[in-house]
């Protein structure tokens, strides 16, 4: 019998087919000819078959088959599908292009699920924390005409973005009549709302007539508050509540409108809703009621009227520009005005104080903020990118390494008429359809997370509200991180694999040795993968290091377990001697609390993240910096029982004492800090200092407790008298004997408070190692954050050193085989095949080790007590990730090294 | 023996016609259209495979490489839904055609 493919071939080639097409169509022929010679030699014997077949085969019949078969190959990639570039067309091939990816993703479960959790730890990851940037910094309420608002601040050289003092405001706002539509002011403050039998305590933000018609919203339900609710001071006993605790408080019943609720002792008539979309001034904490700022000497009590104390600097001011005035007329305006206050008012207002007006346009939370939490923001987005970069490029390695395994069907697809384009495409909507699935489990991961973390006890200062719904912006990031992951996974290795060099692998039935192609490339992005785990290993151990260092900052009071309540007094018996009277009786009772065995109070106590009280004061032969007019130097007021209670100790002299009270002269303890400042080397006790006009005498020396932040370089403060400077406010605190009573003590005195008088305002009761923990979140949440991330990535990491190195040794099974068979020992073997995965390790370890050195010098600003090039961290964290490297390249290594090697050959 | 243009247009109709409950190879499809038209309709590899890839390049056939236990690997042809479609048509007009020439014919006799 003739060897009909010779034959076919011979007279093919004139007509100079594709190789892959002539194959096929060969390989098609050939078999037909093959059976009809042996069909037809029995009947004509077989020189007259050969002859009459190969008769058939004359070139121009052989043309018209090849002509038949190209128009067949050119519209044919593996089904009938409609021609041109029309979006049916498209949609038809994606159809199938998905149906194709499924049934292979069904085939490789493993993989699949592999593929799907990485992805949607990284999406998911990304998802969260973008959720939570846009819901704090880029959802802005719905406010016409955004650009023509502005936000106004003061500025002094000591304090960037200082607020405004209810009097500023009215003179900001008379001298700018026809400058502005609207000048607005809020204030954010805490109020308690007596539901009968308890109190609720609720965040409330306090506006003007301006407020809402700045903002131009429409109400739920009633109406939102406006100039006629700003006219006299003390008389307009209304509120408008927030959409949020509406729902909460009211089940959204829209008949509250009317109703009436008590709030720090006084009814007010709800008149309105706020709209959902309206959060109020600061987002991320969402008042719960709106009232007139008009009241705020009613809500919030205080020693001096808050509506004409120059001194209360705590209004935030907004304008918005009236019709033809540019924001540059404002600014203008805003120097003059500046000008003319610090002639006016040369206490409040120094020659250096300047106004700044800056445009919403240009504001995320506030100035006040935006220097923290926009680059806090940016580096956490920064990492959750690294965490999806690093699942990426472990996907795109195993994709890789499956692209080489499938290198021959896409050969013989691009042999039967595939194009390169609907080979690509292919692939890359199998990483599409695997990122889809990573990018739905990524959002539903990030849900659960968010919610987890909006519900845990955290010892936030405030109730915080964030509202982390799934907004368009949100969605559209999840999408778009899940669209670049899929093009990071698929396009590589699909433009890999589909390289047109078909003919060659078609051929070859490569059944491994010699240095497999794709294995450099694989290599890469392992090391890639682990240089971006280190940084981030690096980094969470920076953080995890300054947060062991700043646990063990002595706070310098507070080592006893206390309960600590803060507490308003009646405004009848707020200042003078009877407050006094009440405040004994208070601290009696409190005494007799089982466990109790000191109690004291402070005005405003230490550690608070919330509020800061300083005072301006002069010591004689210290002259103040120029343009100012003395020190600022933080200081609270206590009473006899305080450094007991809390464990401040004193060094030298005496504390405050009953005696000291408003009758007497008034005294000070200094802490050590301040007695080096203004004296040092000498005895600050019997010294002066002057506050106003008022001559202070130390008569002490305390030991220097954090006053601001754990942090803190020491800081000058010192300790006044209570009964010296009352205040309406203040803080006690009880200490115990036994720290698991800490909690019942604290409950107790909301008890005891109560008990004394039910009207009073208790804003929060908690016990002293809680309120320490307030000052630590910040560090713990970065320690936490950075610590889960750094794990994931980890993980991920280790799951492509693992799976790289696998794959190697999977591949260079039949050289191992041999390598045995010839009588290579096993751990000579093992040497070899990890060789390999440990170049990889070792390369990222030291790019990864290089970027961290770069990256940590950013972070520098955010440690405590550590340096950014801690020794530790940078040993700590490359040696676990290379101990776990190790094991990753050992266990395939050895498990290959044990097969039988005459298994493996035979298997060929 | 038919005239080559006779044979022209009905050999899609009968390809399909073969096609149309399994799919066969291509001596297949050759060694059934002879044995059933008992010798009267012949297809050679010259004159079948070009048929069966323009049939294909049109979407009413489609050609696959079907590896079957015990066997080798052969490129099986099957019917598509436009194939299908196109037999329909061509079987009713067919029909059609038949009877009009057998009621000419059969008043010729009358």
């Amino acid at each position: 019998m003739p060897d009909w493919r010779s034959e076919i071939r011979t007279r093919l080639e004139p007509l100079a087919l594709p190789p892959g097409a002539e194959a096929e169509l060969v390989e098609e022929l050939a078999q037909h000819l093959e059976e009809e010679f042996a069909d037809l030699a029995p009947r004509v014997g077989a020189g007259d078959a050969e002859r009459q077949l190969l008769a058939r085969l004359a070139p121009d019949t052989l043309r018209d088959v090849v002509r038949a078969r190209r128009a067949a190959r050119r519209d044919r990639p593996e089904r009938p599908v409609e021609r041109g570039f029309s979006v049916a067309a498209l949609w038809q091939r994606v159809v199938w292009d998905v149906r194709y990816a499924i049934r292979r993703s069904r085939h490789r479960t493993g993989f699949t699920l592999v593929a799907v959790l990485s992805l949607a730890l990284g999406i998911g990851a990304n998802t969260a924390i973008f959720s939570l940037i846009d819901a704090v910094l880029l959802r802005h309420p719905p406010v016409p005409h955004r650009e023509r608002v502005a936000e106004v601040f003061a500025t002094q050289p000591s304090i960037a973005y200082t607020p405004f003092s209810y009097p500023d405001y009215v003179a900001f706002k008379d001298a700018g009549q026809g400058l502005f539509s609207q000048v607005s002011v809020s204030e954010f403050s805490v109020v308690p709302r007596d539901l009968g039998d308890r109190e609720q305590t609720l965040f409330d933000e306090l506006v003007n007539g301006d407020y809402f018609p700045l903002l131009g919203l429409t109400p739920q339900a009633g109406r939102l508050l406006g100039p006629e609710d700003d006219i006299a001071n003390g008389a307009h006993a209304v509120v408008v509540l927030s959409n949020e605790y509406w729902h909460r408080a009211f089940a959204a019943d829209p008949g509250v409108v009317g109703r009436q609720i008590q709030l720090a002792g006084r009814a007010y008539t709800i008149v309105g809703v706020a709209p959902a979309s309206y959060e109020g001034s600061l987002p991320g904490i969402a008042p719960a009621l709106f009232a007139p700022i008009r009241m705020i000497n009613q809500l919030q009590s205080s020693a001096t009227d808050q509506l004409t104390d120059p001194e209360f600097r705590t209004l935030f001011v907004k304008v918005r520009l009236a019709p033809g005035v540019s924001m540059a007329r404002a600014r203008a305006f805003a120097a003059s005005y500046t000008a003319d206050m610090v002639r006016r008012f040369p206490r409040w207002w120094p020659g250096t104080a300047k106004t700044l007006v800056v445009p919403e346009t240009q504001i995320a939370v506030s100035p006040l903020l935006d220097a923290v939490v926009v680059p806090a923001a940016a580096s956490l987005m920064v990492v959750v990118a690294l965490v999806l970069l690093v699942a990426c490029a472990n996907l795109a390695s195993f994709l890789l390494a499956q692209a080489r395994d499938r290198q021959r069907e896409i050969a013989i697809r691009i042999a039967l008429g595939a194009s390169r384009w609907s080979l690509v495409r292919q692939l890359v909507v199998e990483a599409l359809l695997l990122a889809s699935f990573g990018g739905a489990a990524g959002v539903c991961l990030s849900r659960i997370a968010l919610g987890a973390l909006l519900h845990a006890d955290l010892p936030l200062p405030l109730p915080i509200t964030v509202d982390v719904h799934l907004d368009v912006r949100v969605i559209v990031f999840a999408v778009a991180a899940t669209a670049a992951a899929a093009v990071l996974v698929g396009l590589l290795p699909a433009l890999q694999a589909t390289r047109p060099n078909v003919v060659e692998v078609i051929k070859s039935e490569n059944t491994g040795g010699g240095p497999p192609r794709h294995l450099t490339m694989r290599g890469a992005l392992v090391s890639g993968q682990i240089a971006v785990s280190l940084v981030l290993l690096i980094t969470a151990a920076l953080f995890l290091r300054s947060l062991q260092e700043r646990e063990h900052i002595d706070a310098g009071f507070g080592h006893a377990p206390a309960g600590v309540a803060w507490f308003g007094f009646p405004s009848d018996r707020s200042g003078g001697p009877r407050q006094q009277l009440l405040l004994a009786d208070i601290e009696a009772r409190m005494r007799r609390i089982a466990g109790v065995n000191a109690v004291g109070v402070i005005d405003n106590m230490l550690l608070s993240v919330t509020s800061r009280q300083d005072a301006e004061i002069n010591v004689a032969g210290w002259q103040p910096a120029k343009g100012e007019t003395g020190f600022d130097i933080d200081y609270a007021a206590i009473d006899s029982g305080f450094f007991a209670a809390a464990g401040v100790r004193l060094l030298r002299g005496r504390g405050i004492t009953s005696a000291d009270d408003s009758a007497a002269p008034r005294v000070a303890v200094v802490n050590e800090a301040m007695a080096q400042k203004f004296w040092p080397g000498e005895d600050p006790i019997g010294r002066t200092f002057r506050r106003d006009s008022t001559a202070y005498r130390i008569v002490g020396v305390s030991q220097t407790t954090k006053v601001r932040s754990l942090g803190e370089e020491p800081l000058p403060f010192f300790f006044a008298s209570f009964a010296q400077n009352p205040l309406a406010y203040a803080t006690i605190v009880a200490r115990t004997s036994d720290g698991r009573a800490a909690d019942g003590v604290a409950t107790q005195m909301i008890g005891v408070l109560r008990d004394i008088e039910p009207d009073m305002p208790v804003l929060q009761s908690t016990t002293m190692a809680r309120h320490l923990d307030e000052t630590m979140l910040p560090t713990r949440l970065g320690a936490l954050a950075f610590g889960l991330f750094a794990a994931l990535a980890l993980a991920l990491a280790m799951i492509g050193v693992y799976g790289v190195v696998s794959y190697a040794v999977a591949r260079r099974a039949r050289e191992v085989g041999i390598r045995m068979a010839l009588g290579a020992a096993p751990n000579e073997v093992v040497r070899l095949l990890m060789r390999e995965g440990l170049v990889m390790v070792g390369s990222g370890a030291v790019l990864g080790l290089l970027c961290a050195f770069a990256v940590t010098r950013v972070l520098g600003s955010l440690l405590s007590g550590v340096t950014a090039a801690d020794p530790l961290a940078f040993v700590a964290a490359p040696l676990l990730l290379l101990i776990v490297g190790i094991a990753a390249a050992l266990i395939p290594a050895r498990r290959s090294a044990r097969t039988d090697p005459v298994r493996v050959l035979r298997a060929d | 023996m038919l005239t080559p243009e006779l044979k022209k247009g009905s050999a899609e109709f009968l390809v399909l016609s073969l096609l149309e409950h399994e799919p066969r190879h291509g001596y297949d499809v050759s060694k059934l259209i002879a044995s059933r038209s008992r010798g009267v309709l012949t297809f050679h590899v010259a004159s079948l495979y070009p048929l069966l890839y323009r049939m294909e390049a049109r979407g009413w056939i489609r050609g696959r490489w079907v590896e079957k236990a015990g066997e080798r690997r052969r490129r099986y042809y099957r019917i598509t839904a436009d194939g299908a479609r196109v037999l329909d048509a061509q079987r009713k007009s067919w029909r059609e055609f038949v009877a009009a020439v057998t009621s000419i014919a059969e008043t010729q006799h009358a």
